[in-house]
C-alpha cells in the first residue's frame, strides 16, 4: 500500500507548489493511476514517493516511511528515463541490483522477466549497446526483480513497441492480482484505459477528482478527464 | 540570412543570460570574470609601457612564444581531433532541415567561427599577458595582440572546418588534417635547426635564438603573428602591418573557399553534430570522456551485498575500462616529474608533490564517483546512507591514493630524499586525497542539479584551502614553541592528515542524507 498524506512540493523559489496538498492511497491488489496534463504534478508526486525529492507531508509504503530501508526493500521504481550504467552488461546490471538489494533466489524471477522482455539474447550486451526500448525494458526488469509489494511507474510506455506495451499491461494486471500496489503516472489515458482500478486526476499540482472503476457510468475515463481538466481551463479563461 | 544572423545573436545572448539565471551561477561567473579580469588588470598595472630591448627582449619574446605556442597546440589538436562537427545538434537540426541555402549555412558557421576565434584570441592574449607582468605589456599592445591572435586562430578554425567538410565528401581528404600540422612542425623544426646551427648547437642559446630571432617569422602563420607583434613592440609599423596583412589575406581566402563549398553533406554533418554534442555534454556534466566500446574488457563480475555492491560495481567498471591506471595519467605524472626536475633541480621532490595535488584535482572529475553521487539507483538501494556514501567514494579514494602515493614514493626515491621526508609527504598526499574527495561530495550536495565540473573544482579548492588553515596555524604555533623545523614538518603532515580526516568524516556524515536521494 502507498499512502500519501498532505504532500507539498515546491521547486526552488517558485511561489506555486508543483504538488499542492496531495493525499491519496494506492491500495494493494489495485492499479491506481495518476492522470493529468503536462505539468500537473504527476512525476513530482511519483518522485516524492520514491523519496527523490525534498517535500513536506507524510508518505508511507507498506506502512513504513518512504525513506526507511524497510520501505526501499518493498518498492520498485520505473522512471520515465532509464538510468543505467553504460558499461555494465544486462547480466551484470541485474546481478548488481540483486546483490545490492540482498535478494535470495532471484534467478528464476530474473529469467522470467528476461524472457518476457526479450532480453535473453542481449544479456551479454553492454547497456550502452541496447536500443532505447530495450533500455526501458531493462529498467523495468530491475524494478520487478526485487519482487516489489509496491510499484511506482512513471510514464511506463515511452519507447516501447506495441507488442511490448501489451506485454507490460498484462504484467501489471498479473502483479495487481498478486496483491501488489501499482501506481502509474501517465498522460496517455488510452494506455491504462483497460487496466485501471482507481484514477486520480491532477491539474495544477492538485488532485481535482478521484474516480473508482464503476463510478464512471456512461462516461469513459477520457471523457471525465477532459471534462475535469478542460472545465478548469474554461473557468480560468472566463 | 537575416534569420540566421538573428538566431546567432539571440543564441549567444541567451548563453550569457543563462550564466546569470541563478544566483549561484551568476556569482560564479562574476567570480571568474573578477579573477581573470583582475589578473589582466594587474598585468597592465605592473607591466612597463615603454619597451627597452636590452632588458625586456627575452621576457617579452618568451611571453609571445608562450601565447603562440599554446594557440599552436590548440590549432593542431583541433585539426587532428577525431570528433568533429560544424555546429551543435540543435543548430544542425534547424540549419539542415530549415529553408536555408548551403552558402547561408556556411555563413552561419563562419559567424560562429569568428566568435570562437575571438575567444581563442583572448586566451592567447591572456597567456602572453600573464608572462609579461614584469616586462612590456601596455593596453594598446593587449588590444593589438587580441587582433593578431584572433586572425591567426580564425584561419586554423576555418581550415579545420573546410577539410572536415571535404572529408565528408570523400574520406581521402582527411589526410590534410595531418598534412597541415606536419608542414607547420617541419617549418618550425627547420627554423629551430637554423637557430641551433647559428649557436653551435648549444641548447639553451639555440632556444633563445629561436624565440628571439627573426628566422621565426618564416614559420607560416605563427611566425607572421610574431612578426606583427614584435614589429608593434619595436615601433615598426610596416612589419606590424605586413604581418597582419598576411594573416588577413589568408583569412579572407579561407573564408571565401569555405563560403563557396556547396556539396551535400547534411546527413553526416548532422550525425556528427549529435555525437560531438553528446560527448561535450558528458564532459561538461561529469567531466568524463565516454569510453570507446571496443576498449571495454570482459571481466568477471562479483558483487558484494547491500551498499558493498556499489563498491564492487565501481571496481568492476575500473577493471573493464582500465581506468585504474590510464596511459594518460602515467604520461602526465612523468611529464610533471620532468618539469619539476628541470624547473627546480634542487627541490624537484617538493615541486612534484605540489603538482600531484593539482593532478588529483583533475583526476577526481574523471571518475565514476560523480555519476554515483547523482544516480537514483544508488539512492534506492535499501542500506544505510552513510555506508552507501562510503562505498561510492572508496574506489576513487583507493585509485587516487595508490597512483599518487606510488608516484610520490618513486619521486622521493629517484631524488634520493630521506625516507622520513617521503613518508611525511605520502601522509600529506593521502590527507589531500581525502579532503578532495569529500570536497567533491560537498560540492555536489551544495550545488545540487546546478552542479558542473568547473563549479565543483572551484568549491573543492575552497574546501581544501579552508581545511589547510588549521594545520598551517598549528604548524606556525609549533615552530615558535619548539624551533625545530624537521619536527614541525613531521607534525604538520600528521596534523594535516588528522585535520583532513576529521573534515572528511564530518562532511561525509553531514552529506549522508543525499544518498537517500533528494533533489535528483
Amino acid at each position: 500500500m502507498i499512502e500519501v498524506n498532505n504532500l507539498i512540493k515546491t521547486y526552488g523559489r517558485s511561489s506555486k507548489p508543483a504538488a499542492d496538498h496531495i493525499s491519496f492511497t494506492a491500495l494493494p491488489g489495485e492499479i491506481t493511476v495518476l492522470l493529468g496534463p503536462n505539468g500537473a504534478g504527476k512525476s513530482t508526486t511519483i518522485k516524492s514517493i520514491a523519496n527523490l525529492l525534498n517535500y513536506k507531508g507524510e508518505i508511507k509504503i507498506c506502512g513504513y516511511p518512504n525513506k526507511s530501508i524497510e520501505a526501499k526493500q518493498r518498492f520498485g521504481y520505473i522512471p520515465e528515463v532509464p538510468m543505467l550504467y553504460d558499461l555494465l552488461t544486462v547480466d551484470e546490471t541485474t546481478e548488481f541490483i540483486a546483490r545490492a538489494y540482498r535478494l535470495k533466489d532471484y534467478q528464476e524471477t530474473r529469467e522470467k522477466y528476461m524472457e518476457l522482455f526479450e532480453l535473453k539474447e542481449h544479456r551479454q550486451k553492454l547497456a550502452k549497446e541496447l536500443s532505447k526500448g530495450m533500455k526501458q525494458k531493462l529498467s523495468m526488469l530491475l524494478a520487478l526483480l526485487i519482487r516489489p509489494q509496491a510499484l511506482l511507474v512513471d510514464e511506463p510506455m515511452v519507447g516501447l513497441d506495441p507488442a511490448s506495451i501489451e506485454a507490460v499491461l498484462k504484467l501489471l494486471v498479473e502483479m495487481k492480482q498478486e496483491g501488489v500496489s501499482v501506481l502509474i503516472s501517465t498522460h496517455i489515458i488510452d494506455v491504462v484505459d483497460e487496466i485501471w482500478d482507481c484514477a486520480y486526476i491532477m491539474d495544477h499540482g492538485k488532485i481535482v477528482r478521484r474516480v473508482r472503476r464503476g463510478e464512471e457510468k456512461e462516461e469513459s475515463l477520457k471523457d471525465i478527464f477532459f471534462e475535469t481538466t478542460q472545465g478548469d481551463k474554461r473557468e480560468e479563461d472566463a | 540570412m537575416r534569420g540566421l544572423a538573428y538566431l546567432f545573436v539571440r543564441k549567444n545572448l541567451g548563453m550569457i543570460r543563462n550564466q546569470f539565471r541563478t544566483v549561484t551561477s551568476a556569482l560564479f561567473m562574476v567570480f571568474i570574470l573578477l579573477v581573470y579580469g583582475g589578473l589582466v588588470a594587474a598585468c597592465l598595472a605592473m607591466a612597463k609601457t615603454d619597451y627597452l630591448a636590452e632588458t625586456m627582449a627575452v621576457g617579452t619574446n618568451l611571453a609571445l612564444l608562450a601565447g603562440i605556442g599554446m594557440l599552436a597546440l590548440l590549432a593542431v589538436s583541433t585539426l587532428v581531433s577525431k570528433r568533429k562537427a560544424l555546429v551543435y545538434d540543435t543548430d544542425a537540426f534547424y540549419l539542415y532541415s530549415g529553408p536555408y541555402s548551403r552558402s547561408q549555412i556556411n555563413g552561419y558557421v563562419l559567424m560562429q567561427t569568428l566568435l570562437q576565434g575571438l575567444f581563442l584570441g583572448l586566451l592567447g592574449t591572456f597567456m602572453s599577458a600573464m608572462l609579461s607582468m614584469t616586462s612590456y605589456f601596455p593596453l594598446r599592445f593587449l588590444l593589438f595582440s587580441i587582433v593578431v591572435y584572433w586572425l591567426l586562430m580564425t584561419f586554423f578554425l576555418l581550415v579545420n572546418d573546410y577539410i572536415y567538410m571535404w572529408s565528408l565528401v570523400d574520406p581521402k581528404y582527411r589526410i590534410w588534417t595531418y598534412v597541415v600540422p606536419v608542414l607547420l612542425l617541419a617549418a618550425a623544426g627547420l627554423v629551430f635547426l637554423l637557430s641551433c646551427m647559428d649557436t653551435d648547437f648549444k641548447l639553451k642559446e639555440s632556444f633563445l635564438a629561436f624565440a628571439q630571432g627573426e628566422q621565426f617569422y618564416y614559420i607560416p602563420f605563427f611566425g607572421w603573428a610574431k612578426w606583427a607583434m614584435n614589429s608593434f613592440i619595436e615601433g615598426n609599423p610596416a612589419g606590424a602591418f605586413l604581418g597582419i596583412l598576411l594573416l588577413l589575406v589568408f583569412d579572407i581566402a579561407a573564408a571565401a573557399a569555405f563560403l563557396r563549398f556547396d556539396k551535400d553533406i547534411a546527413e553526416q554533418a548532422a550525425a556528427d553534430a549529435q555525437e560531438v554534442t553528446a560527448y561535450l555534454r558528458n564532459v561538461k556534466e561529469h567531466g568524463t570522456q565516454p569510453v570507446e566500446l571496443k576498449k571495454v574488457k570482459r571481466v568477471k563480475a562479483d558483487f558484494r551485498e547491500g551498499a558493498g555492491a556499489v563498491f564492487s560495481k565501481n571496481l568492476l567498471l575500473m577493471k573493464k575500462t582500465g581506468n585504474f591506471l590510464r596511459g594518460q595519467d602515467v604520461f602526465l605524472i612523468v611529464l610533471y616529474f620532468l618539469i619539476s626536475l628541470f624547473v627546480l633541480p634542487s627541490n624537484t621532490f617538493y615541486m612534484f608533490c605540489y603538482m600531484m595535488i593539482f593532478w588529483m584535482l583533475n583526476l577526481l572529475n574523471d571518475s565514476d564517483m560523480m555519476r554515483d553521487l547523482k544516480n537514483y539507483q544508488i539512492y534506492l538501494i535499501p542500506d544505510s546512507p552513510f555506508k552507501k556514501l562510503v562505498c561510492v567514494v572508496l574506489p576513487t579514494f583507493l585509485k587516487v591514493s595508490v597512483v599518487a602515493g606510488a608516484a610520490v614514493v618513486f619521486a622521493g626515491v629517484f631524488t634520493k630524499m630521506p625516507a622520513g621526508e617521503i613518508l611525511n609527504w605520502l601522509v600529506m598526499i593521502l590527507g589531500y586525497v581525502m579532503i578532495l574527495i569529500s570536497g567533491t561530495v560537498l560540492s555536489v550536495r551544495l550545488l545540487g542539479s546546478r552542479t558542473n565540473a568547473y563549479a565543483e573544482n572551484l568549491l573543492r579548492m575552497v574546501i581544501v584551502a579552508g581545511a589547510a588553515v588549521p594545520s598551517a596555524l598549528a604548524g606556525i604555533l609549533l615552530f615558535f614553541l619548539c624551533r625545530n623545523l624537521a619536527l614541525v614538518m613531521a607534525l604538520i603532515s600528521a596534523a594535516t592528515l588528522i585535520m583532513n580526516l576529521a573534515v572528511t568524516v564530518l562532511i561525509l556524515v553531514c552529506c549522508q542524507g543525499m544518498m537517500n536521494g533528494k533533489e535528483l
